[in-house]
């Protein structure tokens, strides 16, 4: 921000804030189906809009921030859940009451609730690539370049993550 | 094939995300520079981890923004002394390298924070007890203070040092507005408390968490941290004894303080702020004045590295007179820590020389701890294969004063936690495991001590009593 003269400054937070009036419901729950945790998930949606802030103009073009954020989102749920389940895990054997209870997962029906507990069982990157694909609803690329990684290899974890899904769902009925 | 798994899918994230909805007020954008607590912070990187600060707790329902919450469990100023000799034989056996059935849960009390010091004493905090060892874990006593809830134990900060010298500081109930600081007399073996006044801050104590932490960087001087935490809000105020606790003083609180999550003293006026907290704050802050005044912490990027990525890990030591910092960085859309280095002032911290560990792939944690002597520095991270393990953990040990780093691989079935090193190779670390057994059931959350006499060759749980 301190590379933009005034005129540039308000401009930019009027770019910002229209991309933060789109894009903030979808990245909060974003990030909330990837660390469980709403509260976490809307630091990590405030992370991913002042680090857009801080690379405005690094980016190559306007259009390429909603992908910038995205990214930025499951990659700060990436670390956060990892270091979010180490903190609650050793919570969780030191102090039982202390236990988060701020999950949404409670309030589903039941046979949502199923297809949830089994989606959180996944591998990491199972998990991301499926609320990617089906609830994002990005394509094999964007997924792919979302996540830093081939094509081919989205397309091989969705089918495997599919698979262990289904597996799972089967298991529970 | 999977089209019904693919339609349950869909209809579960949808159904979900109408549960995820926006208070009113919520798309709102605040500008960086104007954003109240908690919006809109510069992006400094979160510290990658210990210290403990726990995740927000509260907030029954998805509609409700979640309070946050946070809990502080941190070893502190492990102290001076002569190093310890090595230990040929471990209390317990070493686990296995391999995890040829998946991730084993470990065993015994679970364990919240643990410490090392030079004579082969040390401490283990379970969710009931404090326990006091006098030979590297072999054999522990109990030196719970009593009268405490379970509660009350949890949620206290705790400062631990050579010789059995303890701070308790217990936040006050719902509505109360004094901490009760209990100190144990290590030659008595007796516990004495005090309750302390706070500044009374205008907050209403129903709706705050309180937070404590304590830090001693000698027998006599001590720092108390009181932090409230509303939501993404924070106040916290400091309060200072100089004589081993008996007496508490303001020494500062806001606007001079920022909202801290945990207090650090090296030396009587040399002290650090961890201010990483979710409470609006980032960063660490320095005092060199016992407190009084703070300024953020700012230490010089290596080459090549952005200056806004790094991130502080661990917490500052002193070791051998030497102020030892170790940091990360990391880019912010990889998201990942991609490289190390260690600082050193010889100054107290005027002037820093930095030395860039080599750049290796990203690692998902980190600690790193100096012994108080100096003889050793040890930055331990974790290469998970998956979520649940196994992790490979790499500990990089430097007996030259950071100046070149051996680096030993081991394989575990467990993450490793908050790390204190007592010098010629004695590391304690706080694991954690998340075996899950099968697909679908639930993963078996526990914690343990895990130990090294070797500087991180062979590993080995010590034995708690229950």
């Amino acid at each position: 921000v301190t590379e933009h003269g005034p005129a540039g400054v308000a401009e930019l937070n009027e770019t910002i804030a229209g991309l933060y009036r789109e894009y903030r419901l979808s990245l909060l729950r974003l990030a909330s189906f990837l660390v469980d945790d709403r509260a976490l998930g809307e630091e990590l949606v405030q992370d991913a809009f002042a680090a857009l802030c801080q690379r405005w103009t690094s980016l190559a073009a306007q259009s390429a921030a909603p992908a910038y954020l995205r990214s930025t989102v499951v990659n700060g749920a990436r670390s956060a859940r990892r270091r979010q389940g180490v903190v609650r895990r050793h919570l969780r054997a030191a102090e039982p009451a202390a236990t988060p209870a701020a999950d949404f997962a409670v309030l589903l029906a039941e046979e949502h609730r199923e297809v949830v507990t089994a989606l959180r069982h996944l591998p990491r990157r199972q998990r991301e690539v499926l609320v990617l694909r089906y609830w994002a609803n990005l394509d094999e690329a964007e997924i792919a370049e979302t996540l830093g990684v081939s094509r081919g290899t989205v397309k091989s974890t969705v089918s495997r993550a599919l698979d262990a899904l289904e597996t799972t769902l089967k298991d529970t009925r | 094939m999977s089209t019904d798994t693919e339609r349950r899918l869909r209809a579960a994230l949808q159904a979900s995300a109408e549960l995820i909805t926006d208070p009113p007020g919520a798309a709102e954008y605040h500008p960086a520079a104007a954003a109240p607590p908690g919006r809109g912070r510069p992006p400094a990187r979160r510290r990658r981890r210990l210290r403990w600060v726990a995740p927000p707790l509260a907030a029954a329902a998805v509609a409700v923004i979640a309070l946050g919450a946070s809990v502080i469990v941190h070893a502190v100023n492990t102290g001076h002394g002569p190093p310890v000799s090595h230990r040929s034989s471990p209390p317990s056996p070493a686990p296995s390298s391999a995890a040829p059935r998946g991730p084993q849960p470990l065993t015994g009390p679970g364990v919240a924070a643990a410490g090392v010091f030079a004579d082969g004493a040390g401490y283990a905090r379970t969710p009931h007890a404090l326990l006091w060892t006098s030979d590297l874990g072999a054999s522990w006593r109990d030196i719970t203070p009593p009268g405490l809830t379970p509660a009350q134990f949890q949620a206290a900060g705790l400062a631990v040092r050579p010789g059995g010298q303890a701070w308790i500081a217990v936040p006050p109930r719902t509505g109360g507005s004094s901490v009760a600081v209990l100190r144990r007399s290590p030659a008595a073996g007796t516990w004495t408390s005090a309750d302390i006044p706070l500044a009374g801050q205008d907050i209403p104590s129903d709706a705050a968490v309180v937070l404590t932490s304590v830090s001693f960087a000698d027998a006599t001087h001590g720092w108390l941290l009181v932090t409230r935490q509303v939501t993404h809000t924070g106040f916290s105020e400091l309060l200072r004894t100089t004589d081993g606790g008996a007496t508490w003083t303001a020494q500062a609180a806001q606007p001079a303080l920022p909202a801290a999550a945990a207090v650090y003293f090296l030396t009587p006026t040399l002290g650090y702020l961890d201010a990483n907290t979710a409470m609006g704050s980032r960063g660490w802050w320095v005092t060199r004045d016992a407190g009084h005044s703070w300024t953020k912490l700012r230490l010089p990027a290596p080459a090549a590295w952005k200056s806004d990525s790094l991130a502080i890990i661990g917490a500052p030591a002193l070791a051998g007179g030497v102020i030892v910092v170790a940091a990360s960085f990391s880019t912010p859309v990889q998201g990942q820590a991609d490289g190390a280095a260690i600082y050193r002032s010889t100054d107290l911290g005027d002037t820093w020389t930095v030395r860039q560990l080599p750049r290796e792939s990203p690692a998902e944690q980190y600690d790193f701890a100096a012994s108080p002597d100096g003889s050793s520095y040890v930055l331990l991270r974790e290469h998970p294969a998956g979520d649940s393990g196994p992790y490979t953990w790499v500990t990089s040990r430097s007996t030259d004063g950071g100046q070149t780093f051996t680096d030993t691989t081991s394989v575990h079935d467990f993450y490793p936690g908050p790390l204190t090193v007592a010098g010629l190779g004695v590391i304690w670390t706080v694991a954690g495991s998340d075996a899950c057994p099968a697909p679908k059931a639930s993963c078996q959350a526990t914690t343990g001590l895990i130990a090294s006499a070797d500087g991180g060759a062979t590993w080995h749980q010590l034995s708690l009593p229950s």
